[in-house]
């Protein structure tokens, strides 16, 4: 039984943040008198996760994913409850554990904006006291791996954000770190560039064994890397688990798409199933997942079927209805 | 008109926010005026008259340069050369409103929050310092409320003319930065322009920096003559048309390179 | 021990390095910035000579003592920018949330925020002001012996404790407040009042200057000691109040961390 990496118990945080009232009168009140309002970020999560492991967390704006990850940075002081990162309390900012570590943030941005990568690179080195040696292979595989050997003596502010990203994981993996949250990684960049990105992310992951944390708006992101899932809402953890399950529990329906060789009405397919798309030769329809095959067969003996698929919803679909059912029995 | 008005009620409750900020400006500017009463007053308890001034003289320049500090040279678009770099200006472009008139309104908005507070910070020194403060004629009085008007929309003109920068490049910190290092000594509190000799001085008139409050205290003062007053208002008026048509070329250039650049 | 200090002063090098190269980057505003301070220095001694040519004292100082006040302030709000101009840019950093980014480095945050960013401009700046200062000491009518000149370096040391005091405080501000711009500006016009010397001021000012934002003790007791004057208050007093502000704004500093929000995503 693997030792957990990352270990959560009941961590909350909470903020104030201040109302304002409306109006002219309301504005110059507002010099002295203010009203405060606690906002619950994160309520009360609990996790443990593993050497290695790769999680996705899943959650709207504002679910309290981003605050999460900065408690588990040191960033942000607990309001309760308990955090353990390689064994260390992250608040106490230890170097010994910084040095084991790393994060990186999509919409942000800590290389010199008016010098080259490599200033920032060797700044990095001297922060995290890298030997020569160490420092030299480890930029050179990354430089490799990312592709971005022509950029580092371009100043920053003059490279794409795709280029710039790079060099911003770069940045962050110069010392190898064993544990690495990304936030918001791809925000922002091309779908070839995300891809490029996504497949850096996991070769790190196998070559260094790290445990990595990542939370995207890209569904992508999170099925391509992550092996398991953690949604969370209203700064409460609502599933924890492989993402496929996460499929199969939450998933009501399946996809059937359609090819007719002759025109069929609407009326005649909404006997088998929810229509979401049609036109006269081709057609898409949600039905029951348990009863999806037996559809399938009926639809193939009753109409004039040329083709015929059975898929699983996009994740973000799924997704969306995680966030309805719960929102469903809150109002229950 | 009533969007203006309700611009203009939307502007000053947009100040508030930042109520710390407000606060904190304040606070400082208060504190220069302490410093300069404190330092003026000290001085005039050995002599009775230094460098051309006498001692009631100069403590109503310190208080009108205090003033005028809020409803001339107080701005709310100081940063506006980095609103039109990053292309937040834009969403004004496409409004049915004009673009100078919308970033006036801004303007009157900042000054009279700051009129608001000037008026209480400058009761409290009065109470601390009791000076005398000699009224000026009617007529000078009059020119004293003109000037200032024209003080303020040449003030607001270079406003626009540094945010026209912003065009171009995100750096406009140099050229603020003199801008407000010429100011402090043309304007400011510690002491009137004309202690500084007479060359200095000279020079000094062929810039519009005398216009930002020195001239306006002089007429106060009852300092200038009607014949110079004239000439003093016609040199203003003559900024502020040259200003405002280098302004009006250089913001339809960048207008047109904005849109070029498709920012 | 010495192995952190290298490992510091190694780091800040690598700082100074890069604040070197982004001032040839920007060229043309550090320029300005250079010639500014510059027209700002000459002005205010314009002014200072012209007003010591027309007056005879000043709140019980000669002309030519004033001046050296002014020296004095001068030097260590020179000194202090040099060093710690990052603090003018830390409550940007908290806002846009480039703190994150030093807090979970193995180093501590406080020292980058303080020295994460010196000033070159300055440090040219403080080579030719510092010649011009002594160049104007050196004409003024002043008593100062070897001794003073000892005492007056030695409580310099409790001057820039005080600075870095007051600067830890402007970052914590900072953090507890996110939406106050210039906490810093609001520092340096505290400080501007020391040009003069602060017994000048009202009774209730004089007394904050000394012991609330004790500027007083920073600029103001040095240059007395200096010009072999009577000090205001005892050289102890001054080392006691350096002192408590440091501890002070080492326990704010740490109570404010544990405030920090952190920019919101």
């Amino acid at each position: 039984m693997p030792q957990p990496v990352i270990s959560v118990s009941h961590l909350s945080k909470h903020f104030k943040v201040h109302k304002k009232q409306p109006g002219l009168w309301g504005s110059v009140q507002s010099l002295w008198n203010r009203e405060y309002q606690e906002v619950k970020a994160v309520d009360d999560i609990s996790f443990e996760i593993n050497e290695g492991e790769t999680i996705g967390f899943i959650g709207q704006n504002g679910a309290g994913k981003t605050t999460t990850l900065k408690v588990l940075s040191g960033l942000l002081y607990p309001s309760a409850g308990q955090v353990s990162v390689l064994g260390f309390d992250p608040w106490k900012r230890q170097p010994e554990f910084q040095k084991q570590f790393a994060l990186v943030m999509g919409q942000k941005n800590q290389l010199w904006w008016d010098l080259p990568p490599i200033e920032t690179f060797e700044l990095n080195k001297a922060i995290y006291e890298l030997s020569d040696k160490e420092y030299k292979r480890t930029l050179n595989t990354l430089v490799e791996l990312l592709d971005v050997g022509d950029v580092l003596n371009i100043q920053v502010r003059k490279l794409s954000l795709g280029q710039r990203m790079k060099c911003e994981l770069i940045a962050a993996l110069l010392h190898t770190p064993k544990v690495l949250f990304l936030d918001e990684p791809t925000i922002g960049l091309d779908v070839l560039m995300q891809k490029a990105l996504r497949d850096f992310i996991k070769d790190y992951n196998k070559k260094f064994n790290a445990t990595i944390i990542l939370t995207s708006h890209y569904m992508d992101d999170v099925k391509e890397i992550c092996d398991r899932a953690l949604v969370i809402d209203h700064g409460q953890k609502i599933f924890d688990g492989q993402l496929k399950k996460l499929i199969d529990s939450y998933a009501r329906n399946k996809i059937l798409s359609l090819i007719f060789t002759k025109p069929v009405t609407q009326k005649k397919l909404a006997e088998f199933g929810e229509v979401k798309a049609a036109d006269q030769l081709s057609a898409t329809l949600l039905v029951p997942r348990a009863q999806a095959t037996k559809m399938a067969s009926k639809l193939l003996s009753q109409l004039p079927v040329q083709d015929l698929n059975i898929e699983e919803p996009p994740i973000e679909a799924i997704i969306r209805e995680v966030f309805e059912t719960k929102a469903d029995q809150t109002h229950d | 008109m009533t969007k203006y008005i309700q611009l203009l009620k939307l502007s000053w409750q947009n100040g508030f926010v930042y109520r710390t900020s407000l606060f904190m400006w304040r606070f400082r500017q208060f504190l220069s005026s302490v410093m300069s009463l404190t330092v003026w007053t000290v001085i005039y308890t050995s002599q009775s008259s230094v460098l051309g001034y006498d001692q009631t003289q100069m403590i109503t320049y310190i208080f009108l340069s205090a003033f005028l500090q809020s409803c001339i040279l107080a701005t709310a678009l100081n940063s506006l050369s980095g609103r039109v770099y990053s292309g937040e200006i834009s969403a004004q472009l496409v409004k049915p409103i004009s673009l100078f008139g919308y970033l006036a309104i801004e303007d009157v908005a900042d000054k009279l929050r700051n009129i608001f507070f000037i008026l209480i910070e400058t009761s409290l020194l009065y109470l601390i310092f009791i000076p005398t403060i000699p009224l000026p004629t009617l007529l000078n009085g009059a020119l004293f409320v003109l000037a200032v008007l024209m003080g303020a929309v040449m003030n607001f003109i270079i406003n626009l003319l540094f945010g026209a920068i912003g065009f171009w490049s995100p750096d406009t910190w140099g050229p603020k930065f003199m801008f407000f290092i010429m100011v402090e000594f043309t304007a400011g509190k510690l002491f009137p322009l004309d202690i500084l000799p007479p060359i200095l001085e000279k020079l000094l008139y062929l810039t519009p920096f005398p216009y930002f409050s020195f001239v306006q205290t002089q007429i106060f003062l009852g300092r200038l003559d009607s014949v110079q007053i004239f000439w003093q208002l016609a040199s203003l008026a003559g900024w502020i048309v040259g200003l405002y048509l280098v302004t009006r070329w250089i913001w339809q250039r960048g207008l047109r390179d904005y849109a070029a650049a498709g920012q | 021990m010495l192995h952190r200090f290298s490992y510091y002063f190694h780091i800040w090098q690598r700082w100074g390095f890069n604040a070197l190269q982004e001032v040839f980057v920007n060229r043309g505003t550090n320029l300005l910035f250079f010639s500014g301070k510059f027209i700002r220095l000459a002005m205010t001694l314009l002014v200072l000579l012209l007003i010591k040519q027309n007056i005879k004292t000043f709140a019980g100082y000669t002309n030519d003592q004033m001046i050296v006040f002014f020296l004095v302030y001068q030097f260590v709000e020179n000194i202090s920018s040099i060093f710690y101009r990052g603090v003018y840019n830390f409550g940007r950093d908290v806002r846009n949330g480039q703190f994150d980014f030093d807090l979970p480095k193995p180093i501590n945050p406080l020292f980058r925020a303080l020295m994460g960013n010196p000033d070159i401009n300055d440090m040219v700046f403080f080579v030719i002001s510092s010649g011009v200062s002594l160049y104007i000491l050196s004409t003024l009518q002043l008593t100062i012996t070897a001794a003073s000149i000892l005492g007056f370096s030695l409580l310099l040391i409790n001057s820039f404790v005080i600075v870095t005091a007051l600067h830890i405080i402007v970052l914590s501000i900072a953090i507890f407040t996110t939406d106050v711009e210039g906490v810093i500006w609001m520092y340096r016009d505290l400080a501007r009042l020391g040009q003069f010397p602060i017994t000048a001021y009202l009774e209730l000012m004089r007394f904050s200057l000394f012991f609330i934002v004790p500027i007083g003790m920073m600029i103001t007791i040095p240059a007395q000691l200096l010009m072999n004057l009577p000090l205001s208050y005892s050289v102890w007093v001054s080392v006691l109040i350096g002192g408590s502000f440091l501890g002070f704004s080492l326990w704010l500093w740490n109570i404010a961390l544990k405030n920090y929000t952190s920019a919101s995503s």
